[in-house]
């Protein structure tokens, strides 16, 4: 048999070499596997694989992808969005480039109901890009400000990526939530700072209305506070079950589907087919998330028995470089991948190898966690595969090119780097919830 | 033969859709638990194994109506750039090394099925559902389903029927 440092490089080139090609990555990775298993152990062999992709349905934690998505759905359905975003036009009107900051908040509030960031652009996309693009604002500045808030839904609690993440590491999910919450508030801090430094210095990017800016009434105002009513209830509703002691994270996803029912009634929203429609496209995004997964798993328990983790965990530990370097490493690992692979097969295959090493550092698993989130929220806007320009590209009017919404996220990308950065030198952004809140 | 492809089609496609309602069972039994745990002090026995079931049930079984709608989660940037006999060679490819996978992954679910249900596989929970027994079925009939929706679309790609590669987009 060829040792473990061969064996990790034909794995990988044929698992990049299958990727090109265009085949399913659930596929791939299962392929990837059974293959392994037969070279080391023949038949037998596949009995692994079998296991190891029969645990995988009962991983409890699991169940709230599902239910986190279907809320999502729901929501996406109840018009709920329309009316925050009215809301937050009150803030609008009163200051230049006023819209883009608006539609950074409605994404803070959005991310803090869903946990999942395409429906969460696809909605901004289709709500704030008409409103800004309308008044004449940069088109740059403008797609740049959704695909940026957009993503906060994975930093900000709930977040699907983070359930994973604590599945993989082995940690808890909801101190995971906790940690992500002041980095996310950082992030939008950074994107609205910049929003109006760019505003004041260049006027034209963000024209005033015609009306100039607007001062309302009492009255309007409380009409249009109305709008925040919903979110906030369902936002407390969720995330107090679960730090309110009442519910787990998969017990509070549920809670909130029915949270998100009970918003789209109250604005006349629910209907059987809407419904329908939601449960249907639930099942084929968790459909797709699970098929990946099960090849993932698959795939990472043979290569663990075949002593690939242990060779992997040494190479890190080996390097000549202080701790902090290795996390530079990891990250740079991370990046890579993120180039070719989708983020929840990067979660399933790097965690279980990072993890134990991350702690043999004397690093926190939840600040590695965020990290973690931080750097896969980069690569979901980084040219050329960043999801999340894909998804504004599905909604944005037709003369917008993809080129042209890369070019937009480039500066917000910068910001994230900073917002990395500040976790890196001050993991106390990430612990200190946490510590005081957690279990 | 056409009304078996279409039979297979036919009957993924409802299974797909049967399960998603699943998912809606899944919220509506955690949330029964939670108020019953909470507000009566009485926590059901059930709850936890029933949604581990509904909720398995509905993964395994989703696949084959993804397969059929081929909307599986792949990197395309190869494929979207091939045309015509070049891309019919990658589908080609694509679908032979996913059947030989799924074929070779049902077979190795098959053996520790057999043994669950002939020794009744239990949880050993207090409520001691056949929770084991019943998922290992259904992820072997999940991959069996998805192995036979994979051979409908190599026969209908074969024939000059193929499928085109869903556009909606995956979710995240």
């Amino acid at each position: 048999m060829v040792d473990i440092q061969t064996a990790t490089i034909i794995i990988v080139a044929s698992m990049i070499l299958l990727m090109m090609v265009g085949i399913p990555l659930g596929i791939v990775t299962l392929t990837v596997s059974i293959c392994t298993a037969l070279a080391y152990f023949g038949i037998p062999g596949l009995f692994l694989v079998a296991s190891n992709a029969q645990g995988l349905l009962e991983a409890y934690p699991l169940v709230a992808v599902p239910l986190f998505v279907l809320m999502a759905n729901i929501l996406e359905r109840s018009g709920v969005a329309e009316d925050l975003f009215d809301a937050m036009s009150m803030i609008a009107g009163r200051l230049r480039g006023g819209v883009a900051v608006q539609t950074t908040l409605v994404a803070v509030l959005m991310a803090a109901m869903t946990g999942i960031m395409g429906g969460e652009i696809v909605m901004l996309g289709l709500i704030a890009l008409p409103q800004m693009l309308r008044l004449g604002y940069d088109k740059k500045l403008a797609m740049g400000t959704i695909c940026a808030g957009g993503s906060l839904a994975t930093l900000i609690p709930p977040s699907v990526i983070m359930i994973i993440y604590g599945l993989t590491a082995n940690v808890s999910i909801s101190d995971l939530f906790l940690g992500g919450f002041l980095p996310g508030l950082l992030l939008a801090s950074l994107y609205i700072a910049y929003i109006m430094i760019r505003c004041r210095l260049q006027p034209h990017l963000a024209p005033l209305p015609d009306e100039g800016l607007i001062q309302l009434t009492g009255a309007e105002k409380a009409a249009k506070l109305k709008g925040l009513i919903l979110p906030m209830l369902l936002i407390l509703w969720v995330l107090g079950s679960i730090y309110g002691g009442i519910a787990t994270v998969t017990e509070a996803a549920a809670v909130g589907v029915f949270g998100a029912i009970a918003a789209a009634a109250s604005r006349k929203r629910l209907s059987w087919p809407m419904l329908q429609d939601a449960l249907r496209k639930t099942m084929i995004t968790v459909g797709t998330i699970v098929w990946l997964i099960l090849g993932a798993v698959s795939f990472v328990g043979i290569y663990n028995v075949i002593g690939g983790n242990e060779f992997i965990q040494g190479l890190l530990r080996g390097l000549d470089i202080p701790p902090l370097g290795v996390i530079f490493v990891i990250m740079g690992i991370l990046i890579v991948l993120g180039t070719f692979m989708e983020w929840i097969a990067i979660a399933y295959i790097t965690v279980p190898i990072f993890a134990p090493v991350i702690v043999g550092l004397g690093f926190d698993p939840i600040w590695f966690g965020v990290l973690f989130v931080m750097n896969i929220q980069i690569y979901f806007l980084s040219p050329p595969f960043g999801p999340a320009c894909f998804w504004l590209k599905s909604v944005a009017p037709p003369d917008i090119t993809l080129q042209e919404i890369f070019m937009a996220v480039l500066p917000f990308i910068g910001l994230q780097i900073i917002g990395l950065t500040l976790v890196i030198i001050f993991p106390e952004i990430v612990l200190v919830l946490p510590r005081l809140l957690g279990g | 033969m056409n009304a078996l492809l279409r039979a297979v089609d036919r009957l993924n496609q409802y299974i797909g859709l049967s399960v998603c309602h699943l998912y809606m069972i899944c919220a509506v039994v955690t949330v029964y638990e939670v108020a019953m745990r909470y507000f009566f002090n009485s926590p059901t026995q059930w709850a936890f194994e029933v949604v581990m079931v509904v909720c398995g049930s509905a993964w395994a079984l989703s696949g084959s109506y993804i397969t059929m709608r081929r909307a599986h989660i792949s990197i395309t940037v190869v494929y979207e750039h091939a045309k015509g006999r070049g891309k019919w060679w990658l589908d080609l490819v694509i679908l032979l090394i996913s059947l030989a996978a799924m074929f070779t992954f049902t077979y190795a679910l098959f053996d520790p099925m057999v043994h669950a249900v002939s020794s009744l596989e239990r949880s050993g929970t207090s409520f001691n559902s056949p929770e084991p027994l019943i998922l290992k079925t259904l992820l072997f009939v999940g991959a069996l389903l998805y192995g036979l929706q994979l051979i409908v679309n190599l026969i209908k790609h074969l024939t000059g029927h193929g499928v085109p590669k869903s556009t909606e987009l995956p979710g995240d």
